[in-house]
């Protein structure tokens, strides 16, 4: 019984936030999708974020519900940056949802419930906590996919994730199933004991079976070769949506991974499946450049993005130190800033009632907006890496944690595709500025893309100058699984 | 086999390759059925003696849940598709030589993998053990025999596991929401009851006298 | 862990006497019942011509939002299961628990109930 309610101590934001997106639901239908619910869940997941601080123990980490959670600095950080995360990913969808007129009430309780199975896998300690928070978390995705019920390519773009999502749901549960069965556990900490000491015979089983959850989790995390939904689905799904995937379920899983990779005695390393990882890593950072280049559509390219940025961020994890797990949280933390502004630009591109987008309709933009013309041009110069942007400093802490601990081709690999990643980018910009003959955008620019824009772009431009404060950050909660 | 405690060992192996052999045979015609609703109806077979085995393995909660919601749900799901939407035939099988290679080597490997696990068996004996002794709860050391498997299970379900039975309590408010807003489609100018409406009629406003001009009609006024 | 499987013994009998039972009445009208098939008994009845397209309608999908529906609900009752065996073990906590998941549940059905989705029409 103490131990219920120790985990309901420990989980208080999730809890809260499940109550209120079961309480958004019932006013909701009782109003018959009348009453605006933006702003209450927007409170809630306010009220989350400081339930989130103020019971935060950055120094020893506590378990709950007989091990089935932990509460420790990484869950802490993750927990903090998707509540963020889900905050913008809220502001950003509602101007669009009404200019579109799909707007349903059912759309903040579905968001806020994705947030709880998050949550739930940023604090997993068990397999079975990681299964049903990814469940969670999934199937809330795969509705909100298809939420512009009417349009084709969102039934599309809903159907292919649905599909994709379950058979990698399938894959991880049986990668799990066969962890159990061979080591007669699920948590991680029996596991990891249970690991000391044996010989690779005895584990071979244990061996597929964590392939296998990570192979499930890769899908999630869009890791080549596990990336075929993501421009698809990316593409077709309504852009706050987009926006949605983009930001927020990459930090889950890439928390969820480095805990399984790194924390208690690290599960997956000691068996030689970081090799796994560092094939996921590479891959995706050579093919997440490569198949930007011939992109024509900004989702898509957008996609390709996200893709080769996930591999940047499990080079930090294969690097299997504290600093780079520190420097992975960093570069995470980063991206959602960055991305966030860059969806904030793409929501507000439209004209003649129709969103933009096409590469190429963006043809002479600055010469029509510039001030929103020069902070897209901040954000995918830092997503570039170039400095003096917030990107850069991301890509230097992942690149030197991988050069510290001894993986150069990655290192070399992540320099590389970089540049690549920088030209197409660049090419953009060429086209925004240098081009002509674009088709003048509607105005005036909704005040939260704007002030997203604005507050990530202020962030970008300025981490320079004070980078040691989330260094700090990231860096104690890395070292909460070094112990 | 020492492990079933029933008087007829026989039995329980006569139990379980027949129960195997059916269970293969009607997946393979799962896949092969030239019409798709002999597919489902070997699907729902398939499911029978999957619990069938579930059972000898002493999962009965499992086994009856598996009767009770694949096939007395899912399957019915399936049927309702397979029969309402009009598949053609040739379409459907078309492609079928042409995948057949890439997923023969598909199934090449899971079947590599599963042997290499299977012979991996008998050398994590020490494994299992080993976190035996180091995991805290065990529920079936403490138990007896006599306790039945639908017992054990709810014993640490809705106490030890209080957290996933919530949570998967949200899944299924999840699965909810998601099918209204993907399927519930409102038409419009349909007339419905509103029994409150109707009974929270005042007994003025029931009955309205129109009283119309010789001639005239009257105003029809919904 | 030894499943004691004699209970079962029953079942098993059951459902072979039942299979070839109803095998038997399949096989005796194959076996028995004479054949003599015809073109002309397989054409239209009584009149008309040949069907030239399916007699299937558009799929409704409210049938299917009734199955997920039921379907949802069955896997509550599936977790009332054990429940209601082990109850007398889990006391307090036990009853808690379970209503709360029914808390949840309830939730979806006002919802579902005020958003019309309970509404054939």
């Amino acid at each position: 019984m103490s131990e219920t309610l120790r985990g309901l101590y420990l989980l208080q934001p999730t809890l809260f936030i499940a109550g209120a997106a079961m309480l958004l639901l019932v006013v909701g239908a009782f109003s018959n999708g009348k009453r605006d619910l933006r702003l209450p869940a927007l409170m809630t997941l306010l009220v989350a974020f400081l339930l989130q601080i103020l019971s935060a123990e950055f120094s020893t980490p506590v378990t709950g519900f007989g091990g089935l959670i932990i509460r420790d600095g990484l869950s802490d950080y993750g927990a903090a940056l998707l509540l963020v995360g889900l905050f913008v990913s809220l502001l950003l969808a509602d101007p669009w949802f009404r200019r579109e007129g799909i707007l349903r009430f059912e759309w903040y309780p579905l968001v806020l419930l994705s947030g709880v199975g998050m949550l739930l896998l940023v604090s997993a300690h068990n397999f079975m906590t990681l299964y049903i928070g990814l469940e969670l978390q999934s199937l809330a995705l795969y509705v909100l996919a298809t939420f512009h019920i009417r349009d084709l390519s969102s039934a599309e773009s809903g159907v292919k994730y649905f599909i994709l999502g379950s058979l990698a749901s399938g894959i991880l549960l049986f990668g799990i199933s066969l962890v159990y069965g061979f080591s007669g556990t699920l948590d991680f900490s029996v596991l990891a004991h249970a690991i000391e000491g044996q010989e690779q015979s005895a584990v071979s089983g244990l061996i597929v079976g964590l392939t296998l959850v990570v192979i499930g989790l890769g899908f999630k995390l869009s890791a080549v070769p596990f990336h075929m939904w993501t421009p698809d689905v990316y593409e077709g799904a309504p852009t706050p949506v987009t926006a949605l995937f983009a930001i927020v379920p990459k930090v889950a899983a890439v928390i969820i991974l480095a805990r399984l990779m790194l924390g208690e005695g690290a599960i997956i390393s000691a068996l030689g499946v970081d090799r796994v990882l560092w094939a996921l890593s590479f891959l995706s950072m050579l093919w997440g450049a490569l198949a930007a280049l011939g992109q024509t559509q900004i989702k898509r390219l957008l996609a390709y993005s996200a893709i080769g940025n996930a591999g940047y961020a499990l080079m930090g994890i294969v690097a299997g130190t504290e600093d780079g797990l520190a420097a992975m949280l960093v570069y995470m933390t980063i991206y959602l800033v960055t991305t966030a502004g860059v969806f904030a630009v793409v929501l507000s591109l439209r004209s003649d009632g129709q969103a933009i987008e096409r590469l190429e309709d963006l043809k002479g933009f600055a010469q029509h907006h510039p001030l929103v013309a020069v902070l897209l041009g901040i954000f995918l110069f830092s997503l570039a890496g170039i400095p003096p942007l917030a990107g850069f400093f991301g890509k230097f802490y992942v690149f030197r944690a991988a050069l510290e601990s001894g993986e150069v081709i990655l290192a070399i690999t992540g320099a590389l595709t970089s540049v690549v990643a920088a030209f197409y980018y660049l090419r953009l910009i060429r086209l925004m500025c240098f081009d002509s003959g674009s088709v003048p955008q509607e105005r005036p620019i909704p005040a939260e893309y704007a002030g997203i824009m604005a507050v990530s772009g202020v962030l970008v431009l300025l981490f320079l100058l004070a980078p040691s404060a989330p260094v700090a950050f990231a860096q104690s909660a890395a070292a909460s699984l070094f112990p | 086999m020492e492990l079933f405690a029933n008087p007829a060992p026989i039995l329980t192996a006569l139990a379980f390759w027949v129960l195997s052999g059916v269970l293969v045979g009607s997946a393979l015609a799962v896949v092969l059925a030239r019409a798709p609703v002999h597919s489902v109806l070997f699907l729902i077979l398939c499911f029978f003696n999957a619990a069938g085995l579930f059972l000898l393995l002493g999962a009965e909660f499992l086994a009856m849940i598996l009767v009770v919601v694949y096939v007395g749900a899912v399957a019915v799901l399936f049927l309702f598709v397979v029969m309402m939407l009009d598949m053609e035939l040739v379409a459907l099988r078309e492609g079928f030589l042409r995948h057949l290679p890439l997923g023969a080597l598909l199934a090449l490997v899971l079947l590599a993998e599963l042997i290499l696990t299977a012979i991996g068996w008998h050398a994590a004996q020490d494994l299992r053990f080993v976190s035996a002794t180091v995991a805290t709860a065990v529920p079936f050391a403490e138990v007896g025999a006599e306790v039945s498997n639908i017992k054990m299970l709810g014993a640490v379900l809705y106490d030890d596991y209080f957290l996933l039975f919530q949570a998967s309590g949200l899944v299924l408010l999840v699965a909810m929401i998601g099918a209204i807003v993907l399927t519930h489609r409102t038409r419009p100018g349909v007339r419905r009851q509103e029994i409150a409406e109707q009974v929270l009629r005042p007994a003025e406003a029931r009955i309205h006298a129109n009283n119309p001009p010789i001639g005239g009609g009257v105003d029809w006024d919904v | 862990m030894a499943p004691d499987l004699g209970p079962y013994l029953a079942i098993a009998v059951f459902l072979v006497v039942a299979g070839m039972i109803s095998l038997l009445m399949v096989m005796a009208s194959f076996v028995l019942a004479p054949r003599a098939p015809d073109p002309e008994k397989n054409s239209a009845y009584e009149c008309g011509f040949a069907a030239f397209s399916d007699a299937r309608s558009k799929f409704d999908v409210r049938f299917y939002l009734v199955a997920i529906l039921f379907i949802i609900f069955d896997l509550e009752v599936a977790f009332l299961f054990p429940w209601a065996v082990a109850l007398g073990g889990l006391g307090v906590f036990g009853l808690v628990s379970m209503l709360v998941f029914l808390g949840v549940l309830t939730v979806g059905f006002i919802y579902e109930w005020k958003s019309g989705a309970l509404e054939w029409e």
